[in-house]
């Protein structure tokens, strides 16, 4: 046997002797961490999508989404509209942006 | 089960979680928990935090385990490469909570004497669980990993991203230095 064998032969004995110090710690029951894990997890799941109840009891995000819609789709029109050439039509698309057409 | 049937079920219990089946995390869990919560309790600053730590592993696991990608790696490697970094967020989070004086330092093994286990054994196990966690942090990660999860150093140097002759390095330090604190006449015995 060659001195390098030894030695290996060495490191693992030790590494075994090791991991028998430290394997008696070792508590190998994971049912319960099984059970926590999934709880959890079960916790942290929400619905993706909200229930009519909570939309109707608390308006206000769907509201100000649909509002954000809105908004954009009146620019886009705004944008499509003939006369960006013509200052005329520039300032009546200015005056319906700023004041509303009032 | 041998090791090979282990990463084989290991890889298929994966496919079935990416799909949402919570069954096939449970079984993850019986195969890699004990040893993931053994390895926990030697890295952690606070072994009190072990089963906390060992649960938010595989919490990760599920959360991620659409990302996994097996041709980087084995299973195992992947869950022990998250416990190795929770255990390392862990350790340096309890250091600046202690620092700012958040948290109390956690008593070291020798000042908590076990009325039930042997007094002799429980000596020693106490000075080499001392010894490793006076180790350099990468010398006591991968003596652990070798120690806690029986890795093999090809296995420890992927878990760790480091070449495998860097990690049987970290080993044969480790190593040197716990032989000092173990007593040399029975430790190979």
């Amino acid at each position: 046997m060659t001195r390098k064998d030894r030695k290996m032969e060495d490191d693992d004995a030790f590494d075994r002797a090791l991991t028998a110090l430290l394997t008696p710690e070792r508590d190998t029951d994971t049912a319960e961490m099984s059970r926590a894990v999934l709880s959890r997890i079960a916790a942290r799941t929400t619905p993706r999508r909200a229930p009519l109840a909570e939309v109707l009891t608390a308006p206000a995000p769907l509201g100000a989404g649909f509002a954000v819609l809105l908004l954009a789709a009146a620019g886009v029109g705004y944008a499509l509209v003939p006369g960006w050439d013509d200052p005329m039509g520039l300032l009546m698309i200015g005056d319906l942006l700023v004041t509303g057409g009032l | 089960m041998t090791a090979q049937e282990r990463a084989e079920t290991a890889q298929r219990l994966m496919t079935a979680l990416a799909r949402g089946d919570r069954t096939a995390l449970a079984r993850l869990i019986a195969l890699f928990g004990a040893g993931v919560r053994a390895y926990a309790a030697q890295a952690l600053d606070s072994p009190a935090d072990a089963e906390d730590v060992a649960q938010e592993v595989f919490l990760r696991v599920w959360a991620r385990a659409d990302r996994y990608d097996p041709t980087r790696g084995a299973v195992s490697t992947w869950i022990w490469r998250i416990a190795l970094n929770l255990c390392i967020d862990r350790n340096r989070r309890g250091g600046v909570r202690r620092f700012l004086g958040l948290e109390a330092a956690p008593e070291l093994a020798d000042d908590d004497p076990r009325p039930e286990a042997r007094v002799d054994s429980r000596q020693r196990l106490d000075r080499v669980r001392g010894q490793i966690a006076r180790l350099p942090a990468r010398q006591r990660q991968a003596i652990l990993l070798r120690a806690s999860a029986e890795m093999s150093t090809a296995q420890i140097a992927e878990t760790m991203g480091i070449a495998s002759g860097a990690a049987e390095q970290l080993l044969v330090r480790a190593r040197k230095t716990l032989r000092q604190a173990m007593d040399p006449g029975e430790e190979t015995a």
